[in-house]
């Protein structure tokens, strides 16, 4: 066979499959259309048994799928807080839904993994933390990380050391989700997120991530530990507008000493992170540097630092009326309009 | 009466024919690598959490976002959709909509609906748009900031949203395009899950032609009467679902469509925002990110995800779509001639070699190249110049492989997403998928083929783009 009539008989030939696959598809959805018809009437039949919420009688469950019941359940868990909800749960348990979704966390797709382990996260018995505490050692690392975020959740007691280890934190990327995982770890455990940050060897993202979640719970205790590595870290780096706005976030005088001297870093970033610290610890010292820095090259460090004195109170504000009254180019239009913007013109 | 011919002529027309049918394999080939990527991607994607899931996870760790709405003469809609972009389910988010200095009322409509009032911003001048002649807002409507500046056009106002906003990132919109109520905190995933390296994503455009609309928001999702809004489904489908997310998968997106997308602002900023002296400029914004990144040597993603949904209506007359497709065609050739060194240049890596590479064969010489062949292979095949085989592979190039290459994006569409109401709707677009390769493929050539004939002729502006609007309830 020639080149040319290769290529037409290979066209023919993929397009006839595409359409018989597709042909295929439209067949199998009208009977999936149907089945889920079926479901839904099976829905509409299981709804006011569980919405009622006492004991359902197994012929009442008769007819109606394992996944109807499952997906209902975990439907109307979603649906509500409170003692309604403990209550949809307690049912959901008593009608082996638990134990269905640990059977689906085995299931070789990822995707209804994830599902199964969305839904294993609403109950709280032993069979689910055992399933979730499996599925740390899933082989898809978000399923590992949705475990974690989970079992961190319910207060079970994890070891940080093991889970960075575990789910490969820090590793390729830097997940925001990290923090908020540290975060419910550290709400019941603190010393441990903050021997992460006081291990030198550890991984850089997973120390920030450590930091960053300890700042949001207001530990005081690491303000002069994250002082000490802002003083400490090359100017440019990375990690110092975060350090700087960690302690921004903890607010506390302690820090001081390294957010005045962020003020003056050479990175634009840890400028504007130092002046918004300054402005929410209200370090009065910052005051006549952050003045300087209305005039700054950057856009964002004049907002900040405008920001600031209005943060630190009347002697920042004076500042900027001083300065939206008789300053120039840059720091007169930077007072002037945040004076205006905050209505203190 | 057989016409006799030197044996030159014969070899010059079977190399032009071989031309044609290599380049079209070659972009066939694309395609299918393209198909092949996304298809991987689908696979890996993770599980598509339910918007109350996203949210337990998210909502303390998704960045604000500034949504920028630019807004020429749409007094008779832009209430209602201000509406429904002020009803978007994000943590933290505001709006900035940039009345890009309307000759109708759109900003008397605003002022007088949200009862807004000057207001003061110190805002950064950081890319260039024309002067903004004021900011408009109501503490009432605390996430709601009008900007209203002098005419400039839809490049122009996205500069004036990005230097007002103070989120890190800026999700840019048509005016008319229609967010589904989840798709911020579904576009942020990136973001969130790779905040240092992921500089951009775009979400999936759909059709909206023929679906019920209420107070802005796709309530039942239907396909398009229309038949032209019907292969612009099949079109869309294969654009994003197969070129955009296997382009992705490749790292190697070169679009995210100006009608939705999020960007990191300060990314946005560095490489000047969008350029003014082009029709192309939401491509040539993610070219201009690529080269930035890549000269910095810095590790970065520019991610197309499936997920988050805006609708947009589509031109339902062939000489608005004609317009359309010419002035597209003309964003691609302007992209690529301001960036043309990139092409090939090991220095970009993929970008140059994948990203510029489809570009030059299916947007620089694939419509030219087609529309010679469809003007010369039958005539050489009648004169007897060349045999009925090189007919044969030249159909094979331009209908049968084009059949297969948009039925099996549906294929996927339907084994990976299942985002069709029923089986009739699958049926419908099967058989779209399969006729819009005879007559309507041809025809999007032909108006790209002018959009060239624009291109060198060096003509500027958008041209008419008349909406029918979308279907009332």
């Amino acid at each position: 066979m020639s080149a040319l009539l290769l290529i037409w008989t290979v066209s023919l030939v993929l397009a006839s499959a595409a359409v018989l696959v597709m042909g295929t598809l439209v067949i199998l959805r009208l009977i999936s259309s149907w089945r889920h018809e079926r479901h839904l009437a099976a829905r509409r039949r299981l709804a006011p048994l569980l919405l009622e919420g006492g004991e359902i009688a197994p012929e009442a469950l008769r007819r109606i799928p394992d996944h109807v019941v499952t997906d209902l359940s975990l439907d109307l868990i979603q649906l509500v807080r409170g003692a309604e909800r403990e209550a949809f749960i307690a049912n959901a348990t008593r009608l082996g839904v638990p134990a269905r979704l640990a059977r689906r966390l085995r299931s070789g797709s990822p995707r209804d993994r994830a599902t199964a382990l969305q839904g294993i996260a609403q109950f709280d018995g032993p069979d689910a933390r055992a399933a979730l505490h499996r599925a740390l050692d899933d082989r898809n690392r978000d399923i590992r990380l949705a475990a974690a975020q989970a079992l961190a959740a319910k207060g079970e007691p994890l070891d940080p050391q093991d889970l960075v280890r575990r789910l490969e934190l820090g590793v390729n990327q830097s997940s925001r989700v990290t923090i908020s995982l540290f975060q419910a770890i550290a709400e019941t455990r603190p010393d441990e997120i903050k021997a992460l940050v006081l291990q030198p060897d550890q991984n850089l993202d997973v120390r920030i991530a450590a930091i960053e979640a300890l700042a949001a719970t207001g530990d005081y205790s690491l303000v002069p530990v994250i002082a000490e590595l802002a003083l400490a870290v090359e100017d440019g780096s990375e990690e110092l507008p975060r350090y700087l706005h960690a302690l921004g976030k903890l607010e506390h005088p302690s820090g001081a000493r390294a957010v005045l001297a962020g003020l003056s870093s050479g990175s634009m970033a840890a400028r504007a992170a130092a002046a918004r610290a300054a402005g929410r610890i209200a370090i009065p010292d910052s005051i006549e540097r952050l003045t300087q820095l209305l005039n700054d090259r950057e856009w964002w460090v004049r907002f900040r630092a405008a920001e600031a004195l209005i943060a630190i109170g009347e002697p920042g504000v004076d500042r900027l009326r001083y300065a939206a009254a008789s300053g120039y180019g840059p720091a007169r239009e930077a007072a002037s309009t945040m004076l205006a913007e905050r209505g203190l013109a | 009466m057989m016409i006799e011919f030197p044996d030159w002529t014969y070899t010059a027309a079977e190399i032009v024919t071989w031309f044609v049918i290599a380049t079209g394999l070659i972009q066939i080939l694309l395609y299918v690598v393209q198909l092949i990527a996304a298809a991987v991607a689908l696979h890996r994607r993770p599980a598509m959490p339910s918007t109350m899931v996203l949210w337990d996870r998210y909502a303390d760790l998704a960045p604000p976002i500034a949504v920028i709405a630019p807004a020429y003469n749409e007094e008779l809609s832009i209430i209602e959709s201000v509406e429904a972009l002020l009803a978007l389910h994000y943590p933290e988010f505001e709006v900035l909509v940039v009345n890009d200095g309307s000759r109708d009322g759109t900003l008397a409509r605003l002022i007088d609906h949200y009862q807004l009032t000057p207001a003061r911003r110190y805002y950064d001048l950081a890319v260039e748009n024309r002067p903004i002649r004021g900011l408009y807002a109501n503490p009432a409507h605390p996430r709601l900031l009008v900007i209203d500046k002098e005419n400039g056009g839809k490049a122009d106002a996205m500069n004036a949203g990005i230097n007002v906003a103070r989120a890190p990132l800026v999700c840019v919109i048509d005016a008319d395009t229609l967010l589904e109520s989840d798709a911020l905190i579904r576009v942020v995933r990136p973001f969130v899950e790779d905040p240092v390296r992921t500089v951009a994503v775009g979400g999936t455009i759909r059709i909206a032609n023929g679906c019920r609309i209420e107070n802005g928001r796709v309530i039942e999702a239907r396909l398009p009467r229309n038949i032209l809004a019907l292969f612009q489904v099949v079109e869309y489908l294969r654009a994003f679902l197969m070129a955009r997310l296997g382009l992705s998968q490749m790292q190697t997106l070169m679009i995210i469509s100006g009608a939705f997308g999020l960007f990191r602002r300060s990314s946005a900023i560095e490489v000047g925002g969008f350029s003014q002296n082009t029709v192309g400029e939401d491509m040539e914004l993610v070219v201009k990110l690529h080269r930035h990144m890549r000269d910095r040597k810095r590790d970065y993603r520019i991610t197309y995800i499936p997920e988050p949904v805006s609708w947009t209506e589509a031109p339902e007359s062939l000489s608005i779509l004609a317009n359309q497709r010419a002035r597209w065609q003309r964003g691609s050739l302007e992209t690529y001639r301001k960036h043309r060194d990139m092409f090939l240049n090991p220095r970009y890596g993929r970008i140059g070699f994948v990203g510029f590479g489809q570009v030059w064969i299916v947007d620089v010489i694939g419509p030219i190249v087609e529309i010679a062949g469809y003007a010369l292979v039958p005539p050489l095949w009648m004169l007897g110049l060349i045999s009925f085989d090189y007919l044969l592979a030249f159909i094979a190039v331009v209908f049968t492989f084009g059949v297969f290459i948009s039925v099996a994006t549906l294929v996927l569409e339907e084994v990976q997403l299942r985002r069709l109401k029923n089986a009739r709707d699958l049926a419908t677009l099967t058989i779209a998928a399969i006729f819009e390769n005879f007559g309507y493929r041809q025809l999007n050539n032909f108006w790209r083929v002018r959009g060239w004939w624009q291109f060198l002729r060096k003509k500027k502006g958008w041209g008419a783009m008349t909406r029918k609007g979308f279907q009332r309830p």
